[in-house]
Formats: structure tokens, C-alpha cells, sequence
């Protein structure tokens, strides 16, 4: 009756999902309660939160929307990922659920996934984002170009927020104001992504507007995303307009938003750093690595959720099949049995792409190669252009936003010496 | 070193053609990988297991013969 030993000597029925032969009161005394969304939640405590909760057991038992597992160890987290049999997207991955409507691909299981995944790949494959680096680094000039002869910039809304936003809309061939459109909804989104009515009706009628666009471009086939998934063989399935809008919103909101968050962590970081940009400076070939481990540290997606189909394991506990388990991707990535010294930054770990920011497994990151490569090219470029860049105020770090799972930086003011633009205006 | 891919759980990310195109290619589709030389040796067999760890859906199986 005792858990794993590395958790300490614990009656398991105090940490399992069997409470019925205890007071609630000693289970609330052994683990903290947790829930995604208490806007107590601070960027300051939450990596405290998921260590005191992953040193009682790696998987915790906690009550908010009707009862949910936290999986905060790393290995629990990434097995977990990898069984998708046993834990189904099927039923939605936020917590709680917030759209009727599954988001396209998240929210599906294998086979049905897999037949849009398999039109989805080839343009988002690792080949497929290479393709895009000339045309990512031009932007990141462009948009550099856009402050640095101020010498001063925010550069969440000056930078982080617009790179994103601008290669999507290329990706999927949106007109600049659809563009601002995708950030509305996005921002929408995340205000209210908490499955309340009023959510559900700024969705609907954001996904009247895909339809509508959807519909154009069947009309008048064009060279890109959009035109490319109407006009896709999705057999043996039917797929509807209202599907592919809902697709294209999550694929306009997953491309943008948590690459914007990552990027935002990472030149605070480096901000905040200056030894660690001082060697990237020297070595810009020492970038790629410093990605990863940022990601790794900064994870900008906190957790998804995952129903079993069948009763299970995980961390010694037992699910039972109907379960929901959130898998929370920025806890195991600060566990220190797999990262020793995890809340520091350290860009020659041996084990520096083991993260599981993009998550693992079927339904890992489809975007992952260009966001690498967007990352990359943006740290590469800020740091030859902007140099050694100081914090111009306080910048704003969130807690858990969005749904419960969203943490990042809001405002990031900045100077620097002014420089040159590189572009011909 | 053998190597193979599970078909079950590649979804063509393709990092693994991209890293070791004389190993790996895409299927016709271009939605999954398929192995072009099971057996692999010296250098080749160093990058194969990096790309073992890299997987995004640890799709491919390496074993010594």
C-alpha cells in the first residue's frame, strides 16, 4: 500500500482517487488544491506550486470542474502522451471543455486524426518549414526596422506578437485586416475561455467569418493553406465547412499566440541575463540549443487535458476509465529527475530537446518546426541588431491565463542603442 | 543497427528526412516516413539515434543487431 519510494512512505489511499476511507480534510492536507484557473495563480509561484505538488506524487488528485488528475511528472506526463489509446482527446483538451464544436485535430482521436493530420503534414512537415526561413528572417527585419531608430520598443507588442502574426497570414493567404481579425479572436478567446455562454457566442460568430471565407476560396482557388485544405481528399470522412473553419481557427490561434508567448519569455530572459546573451552574441551557432532550453524553462502552453477510455496506471495511482488528466507539459518540464537544477537555465544540457513544450506523440506540436525556426531567427537577429538591450520599466509576466494554461510575458519595454533600418523605405 | 518506423505512430513530421534524407524518405503522400537503408553503420548509426530521441511521435525503433 505504498507509493513508488522516491515519494516518500505515504498510505495510498491518501494520494489515489480512493477517498472514500479518509477524511477529505487529511487528502487537502497532503495535497494542495490546484485548479488553472485561480487568478492567484502568479508567474512567480506556479513552478513552487507544481514542486511542492510533484514531491507528494507525480500524479495528484484535485476536485475544481468536477474532479481531475494533475500529472506533473515528467515521466507520468510523457508516457501518458504516447498511450493515446488510452488517453483520448476525443472528448476535448481544455479543462473545462470551451467550445461545443471540437477544435479540429486536438480534439479528435486516431484514425479519425490522423486522416487530417495527413493533410495537414506536408505543409507544416520539418522540409516544409525550412522553406519559409528566407521569408521568416526578412520579416523579423522588417518588423526591426519598425523601432529601431527609436531605441526604445515594447517588444511583446512591437515584435513577438506581430512575427507570428505575420507568417500565419502568409501561411494561410489572409488579407491584412483578416490578420488583426485572427489576434481579435485570439484575444477574445482567451478572455473568455472559461466555456461560459458569452465564450461560446464570440466563437460562433467567429466561425461564421472562416465559413464565409471558406466558401471564397472554393469559389476562387488560391495558392495557399485555405485553398489547399478545401480542396483536400479527407476520405473516408465528411468534412464540412463548418469543420474547416473551426480547423483554421485552431491552427490561426495555435500558430500565433503560444509562439508570441514563447518568444516574449525568451528575450526577458535574455534580458534579464546578460552573461547567458553575452555568449550568444559571441556564438550565434549556440542559439538552436538556447531555444530549446528557454522552451524547455518558459513553456508558453501549460497543460492539456486527456479522458481515459479505460481504467489505468499513472504514477502509481489508479485512473479509473472515464477519468480526465491534465497533462501539464510546463510542470514536467521543471521535474528534476529528468532536468537536475530546473528552474535554471543551463543551454548545454545533454538532454536539451527532451522537453515536452510541444508536447509528444500523435498530437505533438504541428507547428513545432516553423515556431523552432521562427524563434531561432528572431533571437538571432534581435541580438545582432539590438545588442545588449535593458529592460525599459517593469515587464509583466502572467500567471495562467487563457483557458488555464497560457503563461507568459504581456509588456516588455525596452532600449537600446538606435540603429539603422535595413530596408528601403 | 537496424532500423524500421512504426507506422502506427509516424504522422510525417519528417525530421527525420530532412536530418538523414539518405536514410529516411517520405511516403508518396508525404504524410509519413519510410526507411530507404534498414541497416545502418559508423556515422550513419550516431545520427540515426539522435533522430530516434528527436521523434516528435517516437515513431522510429533502432536495435543492434
Amino acid at each position: 500500500m505504498l507509493v513508488v519510494a522516491k515519494y516518500g512512505l505515504m498510505n495510498r489511499s491518501l494520494v489515489n482517487g480512493d477517498r472514500s476511507d479518509m477524511p477529505s480534510a487529511d487528502f487537502a492536507a497532503l495535497t494542495e488544491e490546484f485548479d488553472p484557473h485561480d487568478p492567484a495563480i502568479t508567474a512567480d509561484d506556479l513552478y513552487e506550486r507544481y514542486d511542492r505538488l510533484r514531491a507528494v506524487c507525480p500524479v495528484t488528485r484535485h476536485s475544481p470542474h468536477g474532479g481531475y488528475w494533475l500529472a506533473t511528472g515528467y515521466d507520468e506526463v510523457r508516457s501518458a502522451a504516447l498511450d493515446s489509446k488510452t488517453f483520448s482527446s476525443a472528448n476535448g483538451v481544455y479543462l473545462p471543455a470551451v467550445a461545443e464544436h471540437r477544435l479540429p485535430v486536438l480534439e479528435m482521436d486516431d484514425p479519425e486524426h490522423a486522416v487530417w493530420r495527413k493533410v495537414l503534414a506536408p505543409r507544416f512537415n520539418a522540409i516544409a518549414a525550412c522553406k519559409w526561413q528566407p521569408r521568416i528572417r526578412e520579416i523579423v527585419d522588417e518588423l526591426v526596422d519598425g523601432f529601431i531608430e527609436r531605441g526604445q520598443a515594447d517588444l511583446i507588442h512591437d515584435f513577438a506578437e506581430q512575427l507570428p502574426l505575420t507568417l500565419i497570414a502568409e501561411i494561410f493567404g489572409l488579407e491584412p485586416e483578416q490578420r488583426t481579425q485572427v489576434r481579435e479572436d485570439a484575444l477574445k478567446f482567451l478572455d473568455n475561455s472559461t466555456g461560459d455562454a458569452q465564450a461560446k457566442a464570440l466563437l460562433g460568430g467567429m466561425v461564421e467569418r472562416w465559413v464565409r471565407l471558406v466558401e471564397q476560396r472554393r469559389r476562387e482557388p488560391a495558392e495557399d493553406l485555405i485553398t489547399a485544405v478545401v480542396q483536400a481528399d479527407f476520405s473516408p470522412q465528411e468534412v464540412s465547412d463548418v469543420d474547416i473553419a473551426w480547423l483554421m481557427f485552431a491552427l490561426t490561434f495555435g500558430g500565433h499566440d503560444s509562439t508570441l508567448l514563447a518568444l516574449g519569455a525568451m528575450l526577458l530572459h535574455l534580458a534579464e541575463h546578460p552573461e547567458q546573451r553575452a555568449e550568444l552574441i559571441a556564438d550565434p551557432e549556440r542559439i538552436p540549443a538556447a531555444v530549446e532550453e528557454l522552451l524547455r524553462l518558459h513553456a508558453p502552453l501549460h497543460n492539456f487535458r486527456r479522458d481515459t477510455r479505460a481504467d489505468t496506471e499513472l504514477g502509481g495511482q489508479h485512473i479509473a476509465a472515464g477519468d480526465s488528466v491534465l497533462l501539464a507539459w510546463g510542470a514536467a518540464n521543471h521535474d528534476p529527475a529528468k532536468f537536475p537544477d530546473p528552474d535554471v537555465a543551463k543551454f548545454d544540457r545533454p538532454n536539451v530537446r527532451d522537453h515536452l513544450t510541444f508536447g509528444v506523440g500523435t498530437h505533438g506540436c504541428i507547428g513545432q518546426f516553423i515556431a523552432r525556426i521562427e524563434l531561432a531567427t528572431a533571437i538571432e537577429l534581435v541580438l545582432e541588431r539590438l545588442g545588449e538591450y535593458e529592460l525599459d520599466g517593469v515587464a509583466r509576466r502572467n500567471g495562467l491565463t487563457g483557458g488555464g494554461h497560457h503563461h507568459g510575458v504581456e509588456y516588455l519595454p525596452v532600449r537600446f542603442t538606435a540603429g539603422l533600418r535595413r530596408g528601403k523605405e | 543497427m537496424r532500423v524500421t518506423i512504426d507506422e502506427t505512430r509516424c504522422n510525417g513530421n519528417a525530421s527525420c528526412v530532412l536530418r538523414a534524407p539518405d536514410v529516411f524518405e517520405l511516403t508518396d503522400d508525404g504524410a509519413a516516413a519510410r526507411v530507404l537503408i534498414e541497416d545502418v553503420e559508423g556515422a550513419q548509426a550516431d545520427l540515426v539515434r539522435e533522430l530516434v530521441t528527436e521523434c516528435p511521435t517516437q515513431a522510429i525503433l533502432a536495435s543492434d543487431k
